[in-house]
């Protein structure tokens, strides 16, 4: 016994000794992402759900206790003071704003509201029913989400299950698409219990569903106008949509084995499987706002790309989008962590700032705070991490944010397990059917900014988790910042 | 060889029905706890999140290991709070997700699986203990259910404890021993309780006997507190007098006693209000109850989250609140005056739901775990006509229909595909249209009926100095022939100087459009009918002065 552990301990010791010197400091987040917490005014109780960018750089967040909070200087606190204006108050648990046209629109539990000040003294005066065609009945967990406008003005409305599994009123389990004439239509079914909901960088519209029934982990979901989500609850309803998306698809199985999502795309047309899974437990819980970065440029290096509350975790994902043959797909990489409460809201400013707010209340979360209205500032240091992960007919293409040491970009250097989940009417699922393919370099492009690797098999349906421990960048020699990404495979490209 | 023969004996005793049954139950269990795995995991060791635990592992769980059913059933119901972050989740109240059945199984299913000795309580014990928990509104501390687990296992001083139940209503305590019990049994655990009385509705009396064996001798203090009236009788002498119609109220009497057997007797009666009655000695710092109420003065169900008064900003400004409210649909809007006057505004419904005085909403229950809505405080609340507000009637004998409803057919599930739902579904003619706040902050509910935009607005006053409402209903529009405002269907409707009672000790006065009573489907009701462009003013005003 002794000899092995001593050598091990040489070799440990060798290892150490031989890179230390090669290494620099291991890179952590706060070198590139600063989190500030803004502090709510004395006895306030900023529950946040969503949270909207008005004219002038001003912010409104609605928080779970009805309050609609807006806040000037929130990109200088704390050199400036953090200016609250408590907006309106006492609506019914809000969790979606959006503003246009000189009013900002609510999307709470029992409706669409537009509000205004008319008299100008700060408070909103005029409470407009923009659209209240869905059932609630009295059960908390009818929660009703709300997008901001898009491109055709219409914004976006998930409604969780009632009590999470059933849907015992009206458009329980939907997406409906509101315009701010209180035009309605029914737009996608299949929902479970959303986080929130957003867009794209191309306008189109995800929401974020959480592990449940017929949610084998919690996802991003594309809501394609027509599509079937995959919790067949609300399928009830298709009789009370007057044909606005066709038929009602045929369920899934409601066997006690289940079945996968990639078998009963091809029985069920409408089914939309997941964009992007978010492997339960590893990276979260519970995923929740969805922001695109259209900064180009001014809150780092991901343009274009998706983030992704996380209640639980207290985190932001960062997400990487791709079409292939029709369908939305791409991996989630780890992020941004060590936010005070579990986020709800992000948004994100033109001139580069993430604003998040949270709150633990009936969901427990790491931050600990009962909730949080926080800042992320880029510092202008550019971390190194994988930039976009994008399938290939035999593998992978990765970016960088930096060139990479090509020296690192070697076999050993990445690891790919596959799995899947069950496609059931039980609560979540364990990961199953796992396959680990054998992965190699293919090619390394000449600047170091991306290559691709070659993975044998490539399993449909399945997320592929890469972990790449061994790579480093050219320059530094500093490890990734985030090794890890989860790519879902729905279709492989030709 | 052996293990089969001994698993065919085993299968011998038990008869394959009562298997089969059993398996169901255990199968139920096993769905049921679906809800759970979440955040206990499918093995009931606890998900992670991170480096912490969403919720506690059930393994070794002095909870699943109490024996006690009646206790998890009580943690199923309404959960329990969150008070660190030592679990990152609360537990859920599943009081209204899970049935009886349900949650029996699932009791069953988790000591089963995850405990040391299964405990099978039937579903109509469930029920049973769900009344019991039935005034408990917020979820448990751990320290509440600790206490609990240990006042079970405290030791009983009371044995051969037996109980008498009389009908009555006196104004101290009655001669017991010359009335005739409608009702006697045991206390097999020795403690006293009101249990059996349960099903009382008048005034009624209880009588305890039993044993009371000390260990050692020495001086103990015996206690007693109650509502209304009792009294404490060691060894055939009355010890401790509680006597008379008071609020909860507790009597203390220091007593040297011998060690060995006593007899212990316990006279309670109860005329009306409130039934309390605990009981315990105490020997150096600890009670040692012998009842199943505790703590003298409260009973400890009632406490619940800190209360959350809404007040106005400034006063002299109304308060408009949006959640879930008692007695009004999901889309309910409150509203507090300033002068102590409240209304609750279905917006389902788009018409007035209840009036009431006083203090106007407790939000701690809707603000605190997952909200499960607010509660109205005050006093004097009247239900006026609710539902839907206008119809048009073709003939007075046309009975009313105050709400919308569709049915569907539910088959979520193969099992049983014929279930059908029904559900509250908009009225095709009506839709809200919000509202708006003036300088004082009260609101103008707007709606649209057909072809007419209706405004529905309330204002603060009083009339001979009681506390009134004043009723401003504006139709705009050409209205249809036979359009009905429907304005009462309670009370006796009895006019008094145009003042029409309609119960409660609310009265309303009408104007801007002549009343036409009807009587239909049993009910008395109030309408006026409707005419285009149009106002009808309603004055609702109660009989008598709020009281302090």
């Amino acid at each position: 016994m002794t000899q092995p552990s001593s050598l091990l301990c040489s070799t440990l010791f060798t290892l150490v000794f031989v890179c230390t010197p090669v290494l620099s400091a291991e890179p952590t987040q706060a070198d590139y992402y600063k989190i500030t917490s803004i502090p709510a005014p004395d006895g306030v109780v900023i529950e946040g759900g969503s949270i909207e960018i008005l004219p002038e750089g001003k912010i409104a967040v609605c928080t779970r206790r009805g309050q609609i909070w807006t806040l000037e200087n929130g990109g200088s606190y704390p050199d400036n003071d953090a200016k609250w204006n408590l907006f309106a108050e006492y609506l019914h648990e809000p969790l979606g704003l959006a503003w246009k046209e000189g009013w900002l629109y609510a999307v709470q539990r029992p409706e669409v509201t537009r509000m205004k000040d008319e008299d100008g003294d700060g408070r909103a005066d005029i409470f407009e029913t923009v659209s209240d065609a869905w059932g609630i009945n009295g059960n908390y967990h009818e929660y009703t989400f709300g997008s901001r406008f898009d491109k055709e003005g219409f914004i976006w409305a998930p409604l969780c299950l009632t009590g999470s599994f059933t849907a015992n009123s009206l458009y329980r389990g939907w997406v409906l698409r509101i315009n701010e004439d209180g035009r309605m239509i029914p737009t996608a079914s299949g929902v479970r219990s959303p986080g929130g909901i957003g867009f794209n960088a191309d306008g189109d519209v995800f929401y974020t569903d959480n592990q449940g029934a017929w949610n084998g982990s919690s996802s991003l979901k594309w809501v394609k106008p027509g599509s079937f989500q995959g919790n067949p609850n609300g399928n009830i309803w298709y009789d009370f949509t007057d044909g606005a998306i066709g038929k009602r698809p045929i369920d899934p199985p409601y066997t006690k084995e289940g079945s996968r999502t990639v078998i009963e795309r091809e029985n069920i047309p409408e089914l939309v499987p997941p964009a992007v899974i978010f492997p339960h437990q590893k990276v979260g819980n519970s995923p929740t706002g969805i922001e695109a970065d259209m900064t180009n440029g001014k809150f780092g290096p991901f343009a274009g790309q998706v983030f992704v509350g996380e209640q639980t975790h207290s985190k932001v994902h960062r997400i990487f989008l791709e079409k292939v043959n029709g369908l939305y797909q791409g991996a989630m990489f780890p992020f941004l962590e060590g936010f005070q409460s579990g986020n709800i809201g992000l948004r994100l400013s033109e001139d580069g700032k993430l604003f998040t707010s949270g709150s633990n209340r009936g969901w427990g979360a790491r931050g600990g705070k009962s909730f949080a209205f926080e800042r992320v500032d880029w510092t202008g240091e550019t971390p190194f991490e994988i930039h976009e992960m994008r399938a290939l007919s035999d593998g992978f293409e990765l970016t960088f944010t930096k060139p990479i040491d090509p020296a690192t970009a070697v076999d050993t250097s990445f690891k790919i397990k596959a799995y899947t989940y069950i496609y059931q009417k039980a609560y979540g699922s364990p990961e199953v059917d796992p396959v680990t393919p054998t992965v190699s370099v293919a090619s390394v492009a000449k600047d170091g900014l991306s290559l691709k690797l070659k993975v044998t098999p490539l399993t449909k349906g399945h997320v592929h988790e890469l972990h790449a421990e061994g790579l480093t960048d050219r320059e530094s020699r500093s490890p990734l910042l985030h090794r890890e990404a989860y790519y879902t495979l729905n279709e492989i490209p030709e | 060889m052996k293990l089969s023969s001994f698993l065919f004996l085993l299968i011998a005793i038990l008869s394959p029905a009562a298997l089969a049954q059993d398996d169901k139950v255990l199968e139920l269990g096993k769905l049921t706890f679906q809800s759970c795995v979440a955040c206990h995991g499918p093995d009931g060791k606890g998900v992670k999140a991170g480096d912490l635990q969403m919720a506690p592992t059930l393994h070794g769980s002095a909870f699943v290991n109490s024996g006690n059913s009646n206790l998890l059933t009580g943690i199923i119901l309404k959960g329990i709070l969150k008070e660190d972050n030592q679990y990152v989740q609360a537990m859920l109240s599943l009081e209204a997700a899970l049935n009886d059945e349900q949650i029996a199984a699932l009791i069953a299913y988790t000591t089963k699986e995850f405990g040391e000795k299964r405990q099978s309580p039937t579903a109509n014990e469930v029920a049973k203990w769900r009344k019991e928990f039935a005034s408990r509104k917020s979820p448990w501390k751990r320290s509440d259910l600790e206490e609990m687990i240990a006042a079970r296992n405290e030791p009983r001083l009371l044995s051969d404890l037996s109980y008498s139940v009389y009908e009555g209503k006196w104004e101290e305590l009655p001669d017991f021993s010359q009335l005739t019990p409608v009702k006697t049994g045991k206390l097999e655990d020795g403690l006293i309780t009101l249990d059996p009385a349960k099903g009382m509705k008048k005034g009624f009396g209880m009588v305890f006997e039993g044993t009371l064996t000390l260990e050692k001798a020495g001086k103990f203090i015996f206690s007693i507190t109650s509502d209304d009236g009792s009294a404490i009788a060691l060894n055939g002498e009355t010890l401790i007098g509680n006597d008379g119609i008071h609020p909860v109220k507790t009597a203390k009497m220091p007593y040297e006693m011998e060690a060995g057997t006593h007899t212990y007797k316990l006279l309670y009666f109860d005329r009306a209000g409130k039934r309390f009655l605990s009981a315990a000695i105490r020997k150096g710092k600890e009670n040692i109850w012998l009842s199943t109420m505790r703590n003298e003065g409260q009973q400890k169900e009632n406490e619940g989250y800190d209360p959350i008064p809404l007040t106005a900003h400034q006063p002299g400004e109304a308060i408009v609140h949006r959640a879930f409210l008692p007695d009004a649909n999901p889309r309910a809007i409150a509203v507090g005056y300033p002068e102590a006057v409240n209304l609750v505004w279905d917006a389902d419904t788009l018409n007035l739901a209840y009036v009431y005085r006083g203090d106007f909403m407790d939000a701690a229950s809707h603000w605190n775990g997952r909200g499960s809505g607010s509660t109205p405080l005050g006093q004097d609340r009247v239900i006026t006509a609710q539902g839907l507000p206008l119809q048009i009637l073709e003939s007075l004998d046309e009975p009313w229909q105050p709400t919308s409803q569709a049915t569907t057919k539910y088959e979520r599930d193969t099992e049983n595909p014929e279930e059908t739902i029904t559900f509250n579904i908009k009225h095709p003619d009506y839709q809200f249209r919000g509202y708006r706040l003036d300088e004082k902050r009260y609101p103008t509910f707007n709606y649209q009926y057909r072809n007419l935009t209706i405004s529905d607005r309330f204002d603060p006053s009083d009339v001979n100095g009681v506390t009134a409402l004043v009723r401003t209903l504006t139709i705009e529009g050409d209205a249809e022939d036979n359009l009905y405002l429907r304005l009462a269907d309670t009370g006796s409707q009895q006019s008094d100087n145009d003042w029409l009672d309609i119960g409660e000790n609310l009265a309303l006065k009408i104007e801007g459009s002549e009343p036409v009573h009807r009587q239909i489907e049993g009910k008395k009701e109030t309408l006026v009918e409707v005419t285009g462009d149009s106002t009808v003013t309603v004055t609702y005003r109660w009989n008598t002065p709020l009281k302090p």
